[in-house]
């Protein structure tokens, strides 16, 4: 009995190690680790694949495909390259417009459906030429300044918009949201440059944001750490914290959305002689201003960007979530009031008589 | 002092001579106490002969230089009833004196010395606490931890055990602390097991009837009476061996991983901190060789791209998988850990150097295996052994090994189901009533 219990463990092990899968992993140095992919058109086939790698050396490796399919691609790369290619590190990948233009439902769905792909890189359209920006190498490359560029620990501003694979294919298999992808194109002495915002509308571009739009729309979604607002005569004031408060309405018209935003900020640059009350009083006009312009844009593609129809998703039917980018996201009534609060209110001397420095 | 027909003393010496003739230190002499004649049977090796008589005759004489009995009954053991008995008793040192008239009586003697006095311990380090160790002899070491601990709540019993060779143990432990399921079961297992050949330790963890195969040691071992009467304390049972310098406490609990009852003696904050680090370590010996076999094979994912650029470059050129790699090093490192053990103290160093230093830089740099392993390997076995005791760390250094292997095939599901399965086995655990992932053995019970 003792003995058979042996043998029936020893199979059990030996089929472990046989039947787990593992047996042909391979070992790290023995593998690409590719950060960026880019997405092209290929001059003979449907696609262009190119995977930049970085080494510890500070270089950039940069491998190139054309096939009909993008795993087909990197198949062929991998046949021709000395080590297999490992998509796990995969941070960034980046898609020619033109390719954009056809739809990226497709290339989302590989991206998500790969297993070795991480859902949390981050997707960019190249808004220039793509082979140049794709090549662009500045000297002396830091190994990884692509992806650093959009890391929020990094070189990330409020001034980018940001999205990753997950919240693509989200937003484009969603009732009541869309997309908004970054641009980019190579910069002249940093690796890439952020050229603005295109708005999606499902899978396909329908418009462009520019930066201070873009600004507003991530003033909108929350991701507001560092940003600086500017207003006119060398003013402007750092925002270091912000509070949304979104208060739904839906009457017989249809959905109507005011949104207090509630900002704190500091005094960064102003000349003197400027009142904090002034300083307020601007950026809030200003904010308010602009927020009406960019959010009427934005309606004008009919693509609902910020996501209000997800505020409105417990309060609607099936019928009307289906509905609500066709017949209920044109119909919304949107207002933005915008506070400003001055955290760092000094009082010095020589405004000491103006009453309305520091009374508020 | 008994008296016997001269023909049963007649057996008696023949039985003697008989059993022992071969024992060259065996003796039997005729001495002179008192102007009387007796034969004295003892063994040369634990009895000093002059010193003994040379008390007998103080003691044994009053004035009109005649043999006083009653003084002589102040030395005696008791009462012989067999010829075994006799023989035991001499085994255990005593001397008997066999009178013309058929006077038999075994005498406790002047023993030989044969035991080290008290010393400082020479396999821990105690920082703030007493400094006397135990010894070999059973007695001076219950005479320990009676003056280290002055209550009339400590119960020792002493008991022999084995059949051909018989070895005293000393149980001890505290009334009213320690669990009363916990006295009874190791009672009842030193009564069932009596006869059991008892000469290592695992011997008594046989008796005791402890499982073969364990992990973690069931027992704490110590040298130190200060903290053996912490485990007392503690809710422990505490056996003391004859001829072992060690106190075992029963039983081990999982704290006993990480934390040490010399503890106590520092501020809370300080102990805390100590505790957590071993914690920390515990963690760090049993899956940092996995976790680097997990990261350069199988799920490279999980290090950040920088680090992964970095590894990958420390590995360039190395011939080995990573599993290979690191059960390569880990067999030089535990060669070393053995080596330097038994080696005197001052030729350890040497191989330290050599082992460490030579050996450590010269395998980088023939691309045998890649430094971060080093590092990686070396951490661990610094952690392994920040643990609180070495056979702790044997059963640690033991697991790892479990640990490289599922998480080389498994990944990183494979860790994490490694340590879940070292915690179920944990849980399975039970010993002398007390499972194992308890946090303390103390008795809840009032103190009557």
């Amino acid at each position: 009995m003792k003995s058979f219990r042996v043998k029936i463990i020893a199979v059990i092990m030996g089929m472990m190690v046989l039947l787990e899968g593992c047996w042909d992993m391979k070992d790290i140095n023995k593998a690409y680790l590719p950060v960026v992919m880019g997405i092209g058109k290929g001059s003979k086939e449907k696609y262009k694949i190119i995977l930049e790698i970085p080494d510890a050396a500070g270089k950039i490796q940069f491998l190139e495909k054309e096939a009909k399919s993008i795993s087909k691609a990197i198949d062929l790369i991998r046949t021709d390259s000395e080590k297999s290619i490992n998509l796990v590190h995969l941070r960034l990948m980046l898609f020619d417009r033109k390719v954009v233009d056809d739809g990226i439902r497709d290339i989302i769905d590989y991206a998500v459906r790969a297993n070795d792909i991480s859902i949390k890189g981050m997707i960019a359209i190249v808004d220039a030429d793509f082979d140049k920006t794709l090549y662009h190498v500045i000297s002396p490359t830091p190994e990884i300044s692509t992806y650093d560029f959009f890391s929020k620990e990094a070189g990330w501003t409020p001034n980018q918009s940001l999205v990753t694979i997950w919240e693509a294919y989200r937003s484009q298999n969603s009732y009541s949201e869309d997309m908004a992808v970054p641009l980019l194109q190579n910069g002249e002495r940093t690796i890439y440059a952020f050229k603005g915002t295109a708005v999606m509308r499902e899978d396909r571009m329908v418009g462009k944001l520019n930066r201070e739009e873009t600004f507003l729309y991530n003033l909108f979604k929350g991701n507001y750490s560092g940003g600086t607002i500017e207003i006119a005569e060398n003013t402007s004031v750092l925002i270091k914290q912000s509070k949304i408060k979104h208060h739904r309405h839906w009457s017989d018209k249809g959905p109507s959305l005011a949104t207090d935003i509630t900002l704190d900020v500091v005094i960064a640059e102003s000349p003197s002689g400027k009142s904090n009350v002034q300083i307020e009083k601007e950026v809030r006009d200003q904010l308010n201003r602009n927020f009406e312009m960019t959010l009427k844009k934005i309606k004008g593609y009919r693509s609902d960007v910020l996501g209000i129809g997800v505020m409105y998703r417990p309060q609607l039917t099936e019928e009307q979530i289906k509905n609500w980018k066709s017949k209920w996201f044109p119909k919304l009534e949107q207002k933005i009031n915008v506070r400003v609060n001055v955290i760092n209110e000094i009082l010095i001397k020589d405004e000491a008589h103006l009453d309305q420095t520091f009374i508020r | 002092m008994q008296h016997f027909d001269p023909e049963i003393v007649q057996s008696l010496e023949s039985g003697l001579q008989e059993r022992f003739h071969q024992r060259s230190d065996f003796l039997c002499k005729h001495v002179v106490i008192a102007g009387e004649k007796f034969k004295a049977y003892y063994f040369r090796t634990l009895v000093n002969l002059p010193k003994t008589l040379s008390i007998l005759n103080q003691i044994g004489i009053d004035r009109k230089n005649d043999l006083k009995w009653n003084s002589i009954h102040s030395m005696e053991v008791d009462a012989p009833v067999s010829l075994n008995e006799l023989y035991n008793h001499l085994l255990r040192g005593k001397l008997i004196l066999l009178g013309q008239e058929g006077f038999v009586a075994v005498i406790e003697p002047e023993h030989a010395e044969l035991s080290r006095p008290v010393m400082s311990p020479n396999s821990e380090n105690p920082l703030q606490s007493a400094f006397d160790a135990f010894t070999e002899d059973l007695d001076t070491n219950i005479g320990l931890i009676r003056k280290k601990m002055i209550s009339d709540q400590l119960v020792i019993e002493t008991r022999s055990v084995g059949s051909q060779s018989i070895k005293k143990i000393a149980l001890v432990y505290l009334k009213g602390t320690t669990l009363p399921e916990v006295i009874e079961s190791v009672e009842k297992k030193l009564e069932e097991n009596a006869h059991h050949e008892l000469t290592t330790v695992r011997d008594l963890t046989q008796i005791l009837g402890h499982p073969k195969f364990t992990l973690i040691p069931t027992y704490i071992s110590s040298e130190l009476p200060e903290e053996t009467v912490q485990n007392l304390l503690n809710g422990k049972v505490v056996i003391l061996m004859d001829q072992f310098s060690f106190a075992f406490a029963f039983p081990a609990i999982v704290s006993d991983l990480w934390s040490t009852t010399l503890d106590v003696q520092y501020p809370l904050l300080f102990q805390q901190f100590l505790r957590t680090i071993r914690g920390a370590s515990l963690l760090l010996s049993v899956t940092l060789p996995g976790l680097y076999v997990v990261l350069n094979s199988v799920n490279p994912e999980l290090l950040r791209i920088q680090l992964a650029i970095t590894v990958a470059k420390s590995r360039e050129g190395v011939p080995y998988p990573s599993l290979i790699e690191a059960l390569l090093v880990l067999l030089l490192l535990e060669l070393i850990v053995e080596a330097t053990i038994r080696l005197p103290k001052n030729i350890g160093p040497t191989i330290t150097m050599i082992g460490g230093i030579l050996l450590g830089q010269a395998i980088v740099q023939a691309k045998l295996v890649s430094n971060l392993l080093i590092i990686i390997l070396v951490a661990s076995a610094i952690s392994n052994f920040a643990l609180t005791s070495y056979m702790n760390a044997v059963g640690v250094r033991l697991y790892k090994y479990v640990v490289l292997v599922v998480s080389s095939i498994f990944g990183i599901w494979g860790l994490e189901a490694a340590l879940v399965w070292v915690i179920l086995y944990f849980a399975s655990l039970t010993t002398c009533t007390v499972p194992y992932l308890s946090w303390s053995v103390k008795g809840k019970t009032a103190d009557e």
